[in-house]
């Protein structure tokens, strides 16, 4: 009994002991079963570090599983795939193990999860690599009498996501797609979409990403070596690209599609999004379309195109509103299309170890009507730098330019040269730069340009429009016009305003009979970067044209943009301006001549100041002023004062100009003549010459100082040391100091032909002027020396006249003055008091005794200033005054 | 026209009777024969005296004297025939001048020359 119960224990001991044991040793036979498993089939599977499997699964270290494909017709050498699996765990649901028992089939469900998953064929062309995949596999266990049990998979599904393709130095990440195979399915993979996000090359984004397409493993019978990838998408450079079928060859491994890039809105592009730091935007849609042919890892672009929508454009800038450029890309007449023929050779990953990234040979593409060319140049993903020469024949890029402004001005011309670049950390950087383009435009308002925008009433307004050509080159650094042409249209003018914003005075800009242009043969050389060093300095070699009739020069010049004050210097040489100059309002001229001289000009960042220009003029000049006309009754016109129109003309002006930055201005002139015609007589001023002050005080802008006037008048002179002259108010207070004026020519000025006199009176007249009214306030003069006076009379008149006038007549026959005293003052209403004080005596009366006469001669001096009849006047106050004679 | 042709011939006759009469001058030093002859007075073209160029001052005084009577004579002519004391003045040097004896200076248009003989 013992013996029978120690059996038995045994037994009992053998029998929970052995599976316990196969139990405990499964990881040593694991590896045998899965041998036996696979016996004869292409798959090899060896599994290290294994645990004790539980219940529901086991664990293990890593997987490893080759699979060989055999070659077929499409690949001519077979492929082996290696897996990998890190840390995995299988698991499985077995189902009602002991319907085993009496069925032969049980359905069980595996499932593998992992802490990675590789794959890697041989030969090594890519490596697949996914984290914490799950793969789903379903077998039926199929029990043959004296057979071994057999395994039938029915069902395999892995869902990849965010899993990683790399090849070399490429990887595409964020990988998607589902694999979904089935007994039912007969192993095809069904039609899924493959999605990935990103291309990474050498670790660094590509501008290549969020690509779908969907695909399965059935092919078409007729292709049977076709990958075909359907409903594709991809973003290429933020513009989405789509193919609505790629097949790709698997035996030859080729593909050739044409990617559509199907109505991209431009302001959706980098450059022109409206949040980014670029004045740029985009306007309408382009969309275009890329052949493209891919084989031995070379992408070939052939005869790509991109077009504009009609009214597409990109604008410069956005935030004024107002005036803008636009750079038309839409259709044009003889150009559909923004870029065509786009050829270009893509090779992806190159081979030479240096050469990683991509790179891109025979680049070619007409753009806007001219050849655009790149240089063989290369990705590299290390340095993320990628430099090239763009080479352009006649792209006529300027054609597609307007100008948005008060009108809508146009350019024209084509670009040519070649631009070296490079892309990178830095940004965008430019080599040596060779570009030539003759640029035409027209229709630039004047309104338009800096400095002429106008805005308060003081600035310089302009009217018209510019148009020219300038045949720019951009060599070695330095930017040259050669023989450039600019010209005003019909109206075109600079304007200045006066304070209730009427017209006065304007420049005209227009084209004149003796000349279509305003600048031509303009020449200029500006030098950039001259100077190595953090702030660029420009320096203006040469700038040069001919104006009409002369020519106008800046003399060399160093500057930076950062420099406070920018001096520049201008010269001109005989230049037709006076002609231009056209007044307005009361003022009316025409003037003529040529202009030479200096004009120093300093540019602040306040404005500009002059130092010291000196320009002189042989030109002549006549300027009307012509009070507004009141209406009078044809009484008045007949029988009223003349109307009060005055003719200024003046020759030869020479002025020094000195303008600081806050305005004052000071002018000091001097001119051949100046002469003031009227209805009543002219008063010529010889040599005259002085100086103007003009905006001193802010408050005051109105106020002009003249000071140190000196000038001939009548063969003497006439001065006035300064003088305050209230512009808007017309209001002036000064002296007038007149010196060896010979006293015939006051005589004369006064019309009458009955008076001689010899001699010359110095004097000083205290004038107010106020609005219209001129006031003479106790004015002086007196001889300069002694003379003669004669009242020639006729014997008839002396006949015809009483013995008081008789003798007075007879007195001034011949009146020699020792002494002339004249005092003179007016009133606003021109009503005057003229004393003329006479000491001599008249050798032909009463035997020359000494004579003393005084005369008062109360007129209105307005009226007969205004009139050339006053020699009746004259005749009639003499008579009427009373004659003293000396005892 | 006749009228003024009447006129400008009486005018002459006057002209030429007035330079026979003589001007009633005034004792000087120097008389206008001498001054003129020594070349420190001249004949100007608008009937008036005036010191040649390179002359001193010494005739200064009668040129002077001279000049206010001859002024007041042309007055005289030119108001009773309603001319300018210029038009009466150049008439007169017209007359003047064919009675000078060559080499005396005359200023004719602002240029002085000597007469010819």
């Amino acid at each position: 009994m013992k013996w029978t119960h120690r059996i038995v224990v045994t037994l009992l001991l053998a029998v929970t002991l052995v599976p316990l044991a196969a139990w405990l040793a499964f990881p040593w036979y694991l590896q045998l079963l899965v041998d036996r498993a696979l016996a004869g089939k292409p798959f090899h599977v060896q599994i290290s570090g294994s645990g004790i499997p539980g219940p529901g699964g086991v664990g293990f270290r890593k997987l490893t599983a080759s699979f060989t494909a055999p070659p077929d017709q499409c690949s001519s050498k077979p492929a082996t795939y290696r897996i990998s699996i890190l840390n995995g765990r299988i698991s499985w649901n077995i189902g009602d193990l002991g319907a085993l028992l009496f069925s032969d089939r049980l359905q069980t469900a595996f499932a593998l999860n992992a802490d990675s998953l590789r794959i890697l064929p041989d030969p090594e062309s890519f490596l697949f690599e996914d984290t914490h995949p799950r793969i789903d596999m379903r077998l039926t266990l199929v029990r043959r009498r004296g057979a071994p049990m057999e395994f039938h998979p029915e069902r395999l599904s892995y869902a990849i996501r965010n899993a990683s393709v790399t090849r070399e130095k490429l990887r595409l990440a964020g990988i998607d797609y589902r694999v979904w195979l089935s007994r039912a399915g007969k192993w095809q993979q069904p039609p899924d979409t493959l999605s990935v996000s990103k291309l990474y090359s050498d670790g660094n984004p590509a501008p290549v990403g969020d690509f779908r397409a969907l695909f399965g493993s059935k092919r078409d019978p007729l292709k049977p070596c076709t990958l075909i990838l359907s409903n594709c998408s991809i973003n290429l450079f933020e513009w989405n690209g789509a193919a609505e079928r790629i097949e790709y060859d698997l035996r030859e491994q080729e593909t050739s599609f044409t990617l559509k890039l199907a109505e991209i809105p431009l302001n959706e592009l980098p450059w022109f999004k409206p949040a980014g730091k670029m004045p740029i935007r985009g306007a309408g849609r382009v969309s275009g379309s890329i052949p493209i042919e891919f084989r031995d890892s070379t992408v070939l672009v052939r005869n790509a195109l991109v077009a504009g929508e009609a009214g597409a454009s990109i604008l410069y800038p956005v935030k004024n509103s107002s005036r803008w450029f636009s750079l038309d890309i839409g259709p044009k007449p003889g150009s559909a299309e923004l870029l065509k023929n786009l050829n270009a050779t893509i090779t992806l990953n190159s081979r030479n170890k240096n050469l990683s990234g991509l790179a891109v040979s025979n680049f070619s593409a007409e753009l806007f009507e001219g050849k655009l060319q790149a240089s063989p140049f290369m990705f590299d993903p290390v340095k993320n730098e990628v430099m090239l020469t763009l080479s352009m024949q006649d792209i006529r890029v300027l054609d597609r330019l307007n100008f948005h402004g008060e009108s809508r001005g146009a350019f024209n011309g084509a670009l040519s040269g070649t631009l070296p670049l490079s892309f990178g950390k830095k940004g965008l950087t430019f080599g040596r730069i060779d570009l030539a383009s003759a640029v035409t435009f027209s229709d630039i308002a004047l309104r338009d340009i800096p400095g002429l925008t106008g805005g308060s009433l003081k600035t310089p307004l302009a009217a018209g429009t510019l148009n020219g050509t300038l045949p720019l080159e951009y060599r070695n650094s330095a930017l040259q016009v050669r023989n450039g042409m600019i010209a005003g249209s019909k109206s075109s003018a600079i304007v200045f305003y006066d304070k209730e914003n009427r017209k006065r005075l304007s420049f005209g800009l227009a084209p004149d009979a003796g000349s279509r242009s305003l600048l031509r043969n303009i020449n200029a050389t500006l030098d950039l970067d001259t100077v190595a060093g953090k702030s660029k300095k420009y320096a203006i070699t040469q700038l040069s044209a001919e104006t009409p009739g002369g020519t106008l020069r800046v003399s060399p010049m160093l500057f930076s943009l950062n420099d406070r004050e920018i001096p520049l210097t201008l010269k001109l040489n005989n230049i037709r301006a006076l002609d231009r100059i056209r007044l307005h309002g009361d003022f009316k001229g025409s003037l003529s001549g040529a202009v030479s001289g200096t004009l120093p000009i300093v540019l602040g960042k306040q404005g500009f100041m002059i130092k010291r220009a000196v320009l002189h003029s042989g030109g002549v000049g006549t300027i009307t002023v012509a009070p507004p006309k009141q209406k009078r009754s044809a009484t008045e016109r007949i029988f009223g004062a003349p109307e009060e129109d005055a003719d200024y003309s003046f020759k030869s002006p020479d002025i020094i100009l000195t303008r600081h930055f806050d305005g004052k201005t000071v002018l000091d002139f001097s001119l051949g003549e100046l002469k003031r015609k009227t209805r009543s007589g002219e008063i010529l001023l010889t040599s005259p010459k002085g100086t103007l002050a003009m905006w001193q005080d802010r408050k005051n802008p109105d106020m002009v100082t003249l000071s140190d006037f000196k000038a001939g008048f009548f063969d003497g002179t006439i001065t006035i040391s300064r003088v305050d002259y209230d512009i808007a108010g017309n209001k002036a207070e000064t002296v007038l100091q007149l010196n060896n004026i010979p006293l015939q020519k006051l005589i004369d000025l006064q019309g009458t032909k009955k008076v001689y006199a010899t001699g010359t009176v110095k004097g000083s007249i205290p004038v107010k002027i106020s609005g219209t009214e001129i006031e003479i306030m106790d004015g002086a003069m007196i001889a300069e020396s002694d003379g003669q006076i004669i009242y020639a009379t006729t014997p008839e008149e002396r006949a015809a006249a009483n013995q008081g006038l008789r003798t007075t007549y007879e007195a001034l026959s011949n009146f020699l003055y020792i002494q002339l005293g004249s005092s003179i003052s007016m009133a606003p209403d021109g009503k005057s008091m003229l004393t003329i004080r006479l000491k001599g005596n008249n050798p032909d009366f009463q035997e020359g005794r000494p004579v003393e006469l005084n005369l008062n001669l109360e007129q209105n001096l307005l009226d007969l200033m205004r009139s050339l009849s006053i020699s009746s006047n004259v005749e009639q106050i003499i008579s009427e005054k009373a004659l003293q004679k000396n005892k | 026209m006749t009228g003024t042709m009447i006129k400008r011939t009486a005018l002459k006759a006057l002209l030429a009777l007035m330079l026979f009469a003589g001007f009633s001058a005034p004792a000087f030093a120097l008389d206008l024969e001498t001054a003129r002859a020594q070349g420190l007075a001249g004949e100007v073209d608008n009937g008036l005296l005036a010191v040649p160029p390179g002359a001193g001052g010494d005739a200064q005084a009668i040129i002077a004297t001279i000049n206010n009577q001859r002024r007041a004579e042309y007055a005289k002519i030119a108001a009773q025939n309603k001319l300018s004391l210029d038009v009466v003045g150049s008439m007169m040097f017209e007359k003047i001048y064919t009675r000078l004896p060559a080499g005396t200076w005359v200023q004719v248009k602002g240029q002085w020359k000597k007469k010819a003989g």
